[in-house]
């Protein structure tokens, strides 16, 4: 009978250590999770900064800007551009200040991902006009 | 009789059920162990290949940006087999040239003047790298980079101040 009693409380004391355990390993598996969810975007804007970086400079020196976007894979997205990447976006955007000496082109490159914005790099050049004697 | 053979097999049952309660948290146990330090070696790498390509981008930009109103070439030293990338800072009485090249599984940075002859071990290693392949078409720069662990980068850089020199 005490045998039995004995027996019971191990039982019992058992069920409460899996139960607990079974507590933190969902909490643990949860954050595990969460880590390696960090790790790959970490390495998503990486990889994406390191893109833009380029972009940035292909703009830079492009004399025709849309057609570099084209053949570096950007798709015509509303007023700018756009290129889907392994876990991320990049956007492009231009935007034109034109005054009496010149023009500033400005491109931005934007990184969208995972549902939100990573980054924005500008990509500016000033085309000057020519100027009458 | 009979009584005894029951109270004898519901403890043996009892116990094999105890059995595999603890058998079943010592497998979770090292599941959750296995999995968390697999995780963390991954996490480790990929931060560490993060940081390598970061490292080698940076420095090989900054290399550009720094001394863009030079010349910036690409040489071939036949005699070592290795392809640099030369900045070519010409001052009022000397010429200084900073190359970056891959040397022994390492990216290398050699500054000498036009009195040293260059030697690229007594360049400085600043990351591991494997391959180191610069490139000038027209006014664009690009370098083709493979990392210790086969990770492959290319960088693109548009020169801008200097330029090239033909």
């Amino acid at each position: 009978m005490r045998d039995g009693h004995r027996g019971n409380a191990l039982l019992v004391e058992l069920m409460f250590v899996i139960f607990f355990f079974m507590l933190g390993a969902m909490t643990l598996t949860q954050l595990f999770g969460d880590a390696k969810h960090k790790s790959l975007q970490a390495k998503a804007t990486n990889v994406s900064v390191m893109e833009a970086e380029n972009v940035a400079d292909d703009l830079y020196a492009a004399e025709d800007p849309e057609a570099k976007l084209q053949e570096l894979g950007f798709e015509r997205n509303g007023e700018g551009w756009m290129l889907n990447k392994d876990g991320y976006t990049l956007t492009v955007v231009r935007k034109d200040e034109d005054t009496e000496a010149g023009t500033l082109r400005t491109f931005v490159i934007s990184s969208y991902g995972d549902g939100k914005d990573l980054f924005s790099l500008p990509s500016t050049r000033y085309y000057p006009k020519e100027v009458s004697p | 009789m009979s009584n005894k053979v029951v109270g004898h097999t519901h403890k043996t049952i009892q116990n094999v059920f105890l059995l595999m309660l603890l058998s079943l948290f010592a497998c979770l146990s090292t599941f959750l162990v296995t999995m968390g330090a697999q995780l963390y070696r991954n996490t480790v790498e990929s931060a560490e290949t993060n940081n390598t390509s970061r490292i080698m981008t940076a420095v090989v930009r900054s290399a550009i940006w720094a001394e863009d109103g030079g010349n910036v070439v690409v040489e071939k030293f036949d005699k070592w087999d290795l392809t640099a990338l030369t900045v070519i800072d010409e001052q009022e009485d000397e010429i200084d040239y900073k190359r970056l090249f891959a040397w022994e599984g390492s990216l290398m940075e050699a500054y000498t003047d036009d009195t040293l002859e260059f030697e690229p071990r007594y360049g400085e290693p600043l990351c591991h790298l494997k391959e180191f392949e610069p490139e000038i078409n027209g006014n664009m720069l690009t370098v083709r980079l493979k990392a210790a662990d086969d990770t492959e980068t290319t960088i693109r850089m548009a020169l801008r101040a200097g330029g090239v020199k033909e």
